[in-house]
C-alpha cells in the first residue's frame, strides 16, 4: 500500500473505512430475511390471536353459548306441554340450570309410563 | 403511556455489515466472524424488545452484544485462534480484494487493545464517545489512543512489501470484552 506524506492516517482512516471487511451478500440476506420475519411474526401471531379470540366467540354465539340448555329446552317438543314440576314449583326458573332440566326429564319419563 | 421503545433492527441491512465489519477486524475475515455475527443477530432477535434507546443507538447496543460474545467463544476455546486470509498474489484477484486483505492483515498485527480500538471506530463505525462508554474511557482518551493505534499502523503498512511472500497471521483471540 503507498502511502503519501501528507495526511498519512487520515489516507489510513479512509482507507480502513473503504477497505473494512465486507459480509457475505447470502449471510447479510440471511440475517435480514431472519430479521423480517422476526418482526413480522409478532403482527402474525397477534393476528392468530386476534382471529382465535374473535373465532371463538362466534362459535359460542352461533351455538348459543351459555344459554343454549335453556334455550334448547325451550324449543324441545318434550316440553311443548308447558307443564314441568320445576314451573309448576317455581315458576321460570333459572336459565340453563341442569337441576331444572333433570327434574323435568325425569317427570316426562315418569309420566311416559303412565 | 410510555414512548414506545423504536425497534433497533429495523434497518438490518446497514447494521449486519457493520457488525461483521467491526467482528472481522477482531478475528479475520471468514467463517468464525460470520458465525460470530449470525450468534450476534440471534441474540439480538431476543433481547430486542428489551433494547433500550435512550442508553445508545442500535449499532453500539449490538457492538456491545457482539464484544461479549467474543469474549464467551475466547473462554470457551482459548485455542482457537483466527485466521487472516493469506495475501492474495497480485492478478489472483482485483485490487481492491488485494488492499483489503492487505489492510486486514496489517489490522491482524496489531495489539488486542489497538484492534479494538479499530475495530469499533472503522469496523462498526462507532464515534468516539460511543466507543467510550463501552470501554469505560473518555472520548479524548478514545482519540488519542486511536491516533497511536493508526500511526503503529502506519508503521506495518510501510513495511508491508507487494512482493511479500504470502503468509497467515494468527492474532490471539481476545481475552475479555473489557480486555483493554
Amino acid at each position: 500500500m503507498e502511502l503519501s506524506n501528507h495526511d498519512e492516517l487520515g489516507q489510513i482512516e479512509a482507507a480502513l473505512r473503504s477497505e473494512r471487511p465486507r459480509i457475505d451478500g447470502d449471510l447479510e440476506s440471511a440475517i435480514c430475511g431472519r430479521v423480517g420475519r422476526g418482526r413480522s411474526g409478532g403482527g402474525r401471531r397477534m393476528s392468530l390471536a386476534v382471529v382465535l379470540s374473535v373465532g371463538t366467540l362466534g362459535a359460542m354465539s352461533a351455538f348459543g353459548g351459555v344459554g343454549y340448555a335453556n334455550f334448547g329446552f325451550h324449543l324441545n317438543p318434550l316440553h311443548s306441554s308447558y307443564h314441568s314440576p320445576f314451573k309448576d314449583q317455581y315458576g321460570k326458573g333459572p336459565k340453563g340450570n341442569p337441576g331444572h332440566i333433570l327434574q323435568d326429564l325425569l317427570y316426562w319419563l315418569l309420566h311416559q309410563h303412565h | 403511556m410510555g414512548r414506545r421503545t423504536p425497534d433497533p433492527l429495523a434497518h438490518p441491512e446497514r447494521l449486519t455489515r457493520s457488525v461483521y465489519a467491526y467482528v472481522a477486524y477482531r478475528l479475520g475475515a471468514g467463517p468464525d466472524a460470520e458465525d460470530v455475527t449470525s450468534e450476534v443477530f440471534a441474540r439480538a432477535l431476543r433481547y430486542r424488545k428489551s433494547y433500550d434507546g435512550s442508553k445508545g443507538t442500535p449499532a453500539a447496543w449490538l457492538t456491545g452484544i457482539a464484544r461479549r460474545v467474543l469474549a464467551e467463544r475466547a473462554s470457551h476455546d482459548r485455542d482457537i485462534v483466527a485466521e487472516v486470509p493469506d495475501t492474495a498474489a497480485p492478478g489472483r484477484l482485483e485490487d481492491e480484494s488485494v488492499s483489503r486483505l492487505t489492510m486486514q492483515a496489517a489490522v491482524a498485527t496489531l495489539s488486542e487493545r489497538d484492534r479494538e480500538l479499530v475495530a469499533l471506530r472503522y469496523g462498526a463505525d462507532l464515534t468516539a464517545a460511543q466507543i467510550g462508554e463501552l470501554l469505560d474511557l473518555s472520548p479524548n482518551a478514545v482519540e488519542v489512543a486511536l491516533h497511536r493505534a493508526l500511526r503503529r499502523l502506519r508503521a506495518e503498512l510501510e513495511a508491508e512489501t507487494p512482493a511479500a511472500a504470502p503468509r497467515t497471521q494468527r492474532p490471539p483471540m481476545p481475552s475479555t470484552a473489557d480486555g483493554l
